[in-house]
């Protein structure tokens, strides 16, 4: 039902119409899993954590007032389930050389990195960036979502997002190129 | 502008998102430097692979029929959960005892009678008890049936109310 409005398929699902409900999810589906893949990482618990937040949508639909946007509603579900679910969990996240950012000489990842390591190696410095940039690049990339889409629903201007996603990959550029350096030094050992 | 500057400039430019003048400047940088170039090609590229992670997302479909099998379950146990809580087990206890109570008020009062001549037991509480049945086996049946049914219906529309809580919770 592409032409329905956010607030067309609340009331239906409200009145129990399952395929509004049903819509809803798929609209929002990539949003929320880009939410809870930025904060968990790329983690078994993040399917568990999407049906407890979708769960979490669909009972609280009845309490939902519309005083904000859908997607700022579900934004923040969806964000608030990952990050109770990785303080349940073990401190573990990236490590420090992941994260230190010194500038390095550009280079080919695809040349140098098979595409299931470049994969790997991918995640490992989505995780090291910060919080803010890794969640606009993942709701601009995973969530496929436009700079007003993210500003609306992280709350913030469309300056401050496009800001967060040039400059997420700019750290992103920046780790990967640390690391391939780092790797082509040992290897000349 | 140093060579951070402009490197900081590059996802924008891609992005078109630099005015006119930014514009010019990196592409003046652009052409001077094979770095510059170099790096250029690899914000291209790390966006081939920022979209190639769109691949990962699930389909929404088992999610739906997920939460929709967990929120049905979930729902059917909260009611279970509601059914056998406390305030349900005694309006429920309460109606089988006053039903019992009225039914058999008779041969109750009869056997508290007999009961009290037979040990002779006259105490407080003993009398205070066989007047309340007393009071109860003469009192008209549908003053009785109504205090009854009062208690029965007010504690079980709370239990209602409780469980109308839950399900919205």
């Amino acid at each position: 039902m592409p032409g329905e409005t956010d607030r067309d398929l609340v009331t239906k699902a409200l009145q129990g119409n399952q395929k509004a409900f049903r819509d809803l999810v798929e609209r929002y589906h990539s949003t929320a899993y880009a939410v809870v893949r930025s904060v968990l990482g790329d983690s078994n618990e993040v399917e568990d954590v999407l049906q407890n937040v979708y769960i979490k949508i669909y009972r609280g639909l009845a309490g939902f007032r519309g005083e904000s946007r859908l997607s700022t509603w579900i934004y923040q579900i969806a964000r608030n389930e990952a990050i109770n679910a990785a303080r349940r969990r073990r401190p573990e996240g990236p490590s420090v050389d992941d994260v230190v950012l010194p500038a390095g000489e550009a280079g080919n990842p695809e040349a140098v990195y098979g595409q299931r390591e470049l994969g790997r190696r991918m995640e490992a410095a989505m995780a090291g960036l910060e919080e803010n940039y890794r969640m606009a690049l993942e709701l601009r990339y995973m969530g496929e979502r436009s700079y007003e889409e993210i500003a609306e629903a992280m709350g913030l201007p469309i300056g401050t997002v496009k800001t967060y996603v040039y400059r997420g990959k700019a750290q992103l550029k920046k780790i990967l190129v640390r690391r391939h350096d780092r790797e082509a030094s040992e290897g000349a050992r | 502008m140093n060579r951070d500057d402009f490197e900081e400039l590059l996802p924008a430019y891609l992005d078109g998102a630099l005015n006119a003048e930014q514009t010019a400047r990196v592409e003046a940088w652009l052409e001077r430097s094979d770095g510059a170039r170099e790096s250029l090609d690899m914000y291209r590229r790390l966006d081939g692979l920022l979209e190639k992670r769109r691949e990962q997302v699930p389909p929404a479909d088992g999610f739906i029929e997920a939460v929709t099998r967990r929120s049905v379950l979930s729902r059917a146990r909260r009611v279970m959960d509601a059914a056998f809580s406390f305030p349900a087990i005694s309006s429920l206890l309460l109606a089988i005892f006053g039903f019992t109570l009225f039914v058999y008020r008779e041969p109750i009062t009869a056997w508290f009678n007999r009961a009290q001549q037979l040990s002779g037991a006259n105490s407080q509480g003993l009398e205070w008890v066989r007047k309340v049945l007393l009071q109860f086996s003469g009192a008209d049946v549908w003053t009785l049936t109504a205090v009854y049914a009062g208690l029965t219906v007010a504690i079980l529309l709370s239990t209602s109310l409780m469980v109308m809580r839950f399900l919205r919770d």
